[in-house]
């Protein structure tokens, strides 16, 4: 697991260097869209867990 | 040719009958045979083409072309074409003439001129539809086809009431577009029950895990596409519709993070889609109704992908939740691979068709200037990555070894999963192909360097999060409650309350109705628990609407 978070980590930093060297950002934040991805994933499962265990979720009793 | 003859849905329509009556060695070369004429008929409508002529004293238009009936004419037909080849290793005879019906009835609905048309085709998807849940087979199917058939005969009810109060006030007969008052919010409460915006979306989650594989293939395609059709058609421009499908892509998501079981995570994952769709048709510009038009088109091919994937899982082990699933990759390399092209296409990875599709509808919020609608839809998309791309495949194919040994997937089902790949990966490297069938013209180019590095970045950060939390993602052993506990609840006190013969007909009716219906299994226990929430709230909506209607109607 510790390789492939290696490895992914490796691929967002050569993605950010590209943007700064074409100065190709988006929304004029270098690496801006890698920290949204990985914040939203974050808030996302933080946020439906909690739901889920306080209001939505009920064991399955295979019906 | 006679223009008549033009309508994709006279070989589906004719292939059914056959299907139905036929010999069942013909069964093949129809499942082949009729959605490919279908498609080739798609293909080539030519725009303006009108047929029509007179039922039970009335003026009908059921063949109207233009640039949006036809993007999703294709689509559909196409669709059609796929899951015909998927089913054809398994499948029941209701079930064949139930998928090619339900096809019929989705082209039937693209290209409806008037509402007469329109509705008729609306109620015989509907009928297919529940047909094609029940074909599932078993008592939760057959439970589930008749609670997807109540939901969807009150949605009818509230489109026919809609529909005669707009024609007994002298509204124009031909389809058009509609305020969103009086007549025009019965109608929209119709195409809103079938679009799936919450609270009206349980019956999709709750019906399409239940499906054959093949059966969910078609379920995913027609029902809530042939909403966003009629959506785009009859209220383009709805400012509430945007605020409806943001709140649809997030609410997808949501439930997705919580959800055990593979297709119903699809399913939920549908809704949020179809949400970008909506939020595009509420914007109402050119540029956001051709994105909504373009994202239905992608996602009728990647989510049919998906769904095929996800069947030939299920096909393959019997097995439809993450919790009991686990390490088919080795076993499974090509729906593994397959299942991917979709995963990233539904995902907004570069080279597929959602990277072109999702952006259009987002930049279309960008040229709005509606900053937080662009970014609750970009936050959307992290979900959809982490969900379809990440969760679901890493649990399946990955992770835990649970000693399976899955059964070899036919060819037909890998071949109808390779076309479907490839259709993505075609208008997702040209999108001119897309482009050139969308409502109107469009300048947005998505093969920016920009573009390209911000959604790579995207989903790298995406899949480090996931790497990280990744202990806390697996399925876990429970149901999640939705909106039909709501409807549940409302229509038990409505039947306790208001109308306890009302009640007691209804039980004495699904009893007969499911005892008719409902294929037992063997070993199944028979079940007595029905759905008498759903059955009181139909009654009461459809016998409602339509005094309200006439009524009004008479004036």
């Amino acid at each position: 697991m510790t390789s492939t978070l290696a490895a992914l980590g490796a691929l967002t930093l050569a993605l950010v260097v590209v943007e700064a060297l074409l100065g190709a950002s988006a929304h004029g934040v270098r690496g801006g869209a890698a920290l949204s991805g990985f914040a939203g994933c974050v808030l996302i499962v933080v946020v439906s867990k909690w739901l889920g265990k306080r209001f939505l979720q009920r064991p399955d009793d295979g019906d | 040719m006679a223009t008549e003859l033009l309508h994709p849905a006279w070989p589906l329509l004719l292939g059914a009958v056959l299907l139905a009556a036929g010999p069942r060695r013909a069964r093949v070369p129809i499942l082949l045979a009729a959605p490919a004429l279908a498609v080739a008929l798609a293909w080539t409508l030519p725009d303006g083409a009108r047929a029509g002529g007179r039922l039970f004293g009335q003026e009908i238009l059921f063949l109207r072309v233009d640039a949006l009936a036809r993007v999703f004419a294709v689509v559909f037909a196409l669709v059609g074409a796929l899951g015909s080849l998927y089913a054809l290793p398994g499948g029941s005879r209701r079930g064949d003439c139930a998928a090619l019906a339900a096809a019929a009835s989705a082209l039937g609905i693209a290209l409806a001129g008037d509402w007469l048309s329109l509705y008729a085709a609306w109620e015989s998807l509907a009928l297919a539809s529940a047909v094609l849940v029940l074909d599932g087979g078993g008592g939760r199917a057959a439970r589930a086809s008749y609670r997807y058939l109540l939901v969807h005969l009150a949605g009818g009810a509230f489109l026919l009431g809609g529909i005669a109060w707009h024609l007994g006030a002298g509204g124009a007969r031909e389809i058009g577009a509609l305020p969103a008052a009086g007549a025009g919010l019965l109608v929209l409460a119709g195409f809103a029950v079938n679009a799936a915006i919450p609270p009206l979306h349980a019956w999709l989650t709750d019906a399409y895990p239940e499906s054959s594989p093949a059966g969910g293939v078609f379920l995913s395609a027609f029902a809530t596409k042939a909403a966003v059709y009629a959506l785009a058609r009859v209220f383009p421009g709805l400012e509430p519709l945007v605020w409806a499908g943001v709140a649809m892509a997030l609410y997808g998501v949501v439930f997705a993070v919580l959800e055990n079981d593979i297709r119903r995570l699809l399913g939920y994952h549908i809704v949020s889609q179809v949400g970008y769709m909506v939020a595009g048709i509420g914007l109402g510009t050119p540029m956001a109704l051709s994105g909504a038009a373009a994202h239905a088109f992608s996602h009728i091919l990647y989510k049919g992908l998906l769904f095929m994937g996800a069947g030939a899982v299920i096909h393959a082990t019997g097995r439809r939740k993450l919790t009991e699933l686990g390490g088919l990759g080795r076993a499974m390399p090509a729906t593994l691979a397959l299942y991917m092209v979709g995963a990233f296409s539904i995902s907004g990875a570069p080279l597929l068709n959602g990277f072109v599709s999702k952006s259009l509808v987002v930049a279309a919020a960008e040229a709005e200037h509606r900053a937080v609608v662009a970014a609750l839809l970009n936050l959307a998309s992290v979900g959809t990555f982490l969900h379809t791309g990440l969760k679901l495949p890493w649990f399946t194919f990955g992770g835990p070894e649970r000693g399976l040994t899955p059964s070899p997937v036919p060819g037909p089902m890998l071949a109808a999963m390779a076309l479907a790949a490839a259709l993505c990966a075609l208008t997702g490297t040209f999108p001119g192909i897309l482009y050139a069938l969308l409502p109107f013209p469009v300048g947005w180019e998505p093969y920016t360097a920009a573009h390209v590095l911000e959604s790579l970045q995207l989903l790298a950060g995406t899949a480090i999060a996931f790497a990280l939390l990744r202990r806390h993602l697996g399925g876990e052993p429970t149901i999640t409650l939705d909106f039909d506990r709501v409807y549940r609840a409302a229509g038990r006190l409505v039947a306790a309350q208001l109308a306890p013969a009302v009640a007691k007909g209804a039980a004495a009716f699904e009893a007969g109705a499911l005892g008719a219906v409902a294929r037992p299994v063997a070993g199944e226990a028979p079940r007595t628990r029905l759905p008498i929430g759903y059955a009181v709230l139909t009654a009461v909506a459809t016998v409602g609407i339509g005094l309200v209607a006439l009524g009004l109607a008479l004036r």
